[in-house]
């Protein structure tokens, strides 16, 4: 499936933008399971020194190397279910609208929709140092009615994000100013 | 009375466990496909997991090539709850 086809792309329509989070919030994620992944040898090594006896027998040997492997395999899977919640949150932006698509967890993403020509606000957020200096932060866009509410979180440049929005925005505008005025002509 | 269970149920369980595991990352996938977020770094990063997987897998065969799952387990004896000179209670 390509991206036009996730989005029911339009004939008339063409995508500006397609954009994730910034790679740099995914670093702490992998930096804790990389912790984690290291614990069956931490255990192993303090259980050989104080506990030499538990790992004697037929029994011990078996179950500890099954136990250490299906703890791995538990990580790496965590692992890549962490991955999919940070890779598959998606905005994308076209000549029309903006789509968000938020993975929640394994089983539950939402889909949401706005039209260009109705943004009335775009709001960045930059908070912290590293966002500072790495440049990146919240796109907060928001319409006149105040359920439709769309956040691109913890994107790259959001600067340059808002102001293409708004230029996008005020297009659309421009271009549905000119349907309707047709329209009132026919 | 005594109660003992060979080591290859262990086994069983594992292969379960790994039934459980290929499933939840064949679903991870398939959200990667269906979202059309099939890209370098999805591939490079399911390409990471299944090759750190294989190693896994391979280690695991490989350290319990020589145990014999035939051996039982004693689970379950009721000398335990006993003394020398037997029940206690």
């Amino acid at each position: 499936m390509n991206l036009g086809e996730l989005i029911k792309q339009k004939s008339y329509e063409h995508i500006e933008y397609e954009i994730r989070r910034h790679p740099i919030t995914f670093i702490p994620i992998a930096f804790l399971f990389i912790v984690l992944m290291l614990v069956p040898l931490i255990l192993y090594f303090v259980i050989s020194t104080i506990f030499p006896v538990l790992l004697d027998g037929p029994l011990a040997y078996p179950l500890l190397v099954l136990l250490m492997s299906a703890y791995l395999l538990t990580m790496y899977l965590l692992f890549f279910v962490r991955f999919i919640d940070y890779y598959l949150d998606l905005w994308i932006v076209t000549n029309d609208r903006i789509i968000d698509v938020e993975q929640h967890n394994l089983f539950s993403r939402s889909i949401t929709e706005l039209d260009l020509f109705r943004i009335q606000d775009v709001t960045v957020d930059i908070h912290g140092m590293f966002p500072m200096l790495i440049n990146y932060g919240d796109v907060s866009v928001k319409t006149a009615s105040s359920n439709t509410h769309i956040v691109f979180y913890a994107v790259g440049h959001p600067n340059k994000i808002r102001e293409d929005l708004i230029k996008l925005s005020e297009e659309d505008r421009k271009y549905h100013a000119g349907q309707e005025e047709l329209e009132f002509s026919i | 009375m005594s109660v003992a269970i060979p080591l290859y149920i262990f086994l069983f369980i594992y292969f379960v466990f790994l039934a459980v595991f290929l499933s939840f990352s064949l679903i991870n996938f398939y959200h990667v496909i269906i979202t059309a977020s099939f890209t370098l770094v999805s591939f490079t990063m399911s390409f990471f997991i299944l090759a750190i997987t294989i190693l896994t897998l391979y280690l695991t065969a490989s350290l319990l090539s020589g145990v014999d799952w035939q051996t039982t387990v004693l689970v379950f004896d009721s000398s335990w709850f006993s003394g020398p000179s037997g029940p206690s209670f």
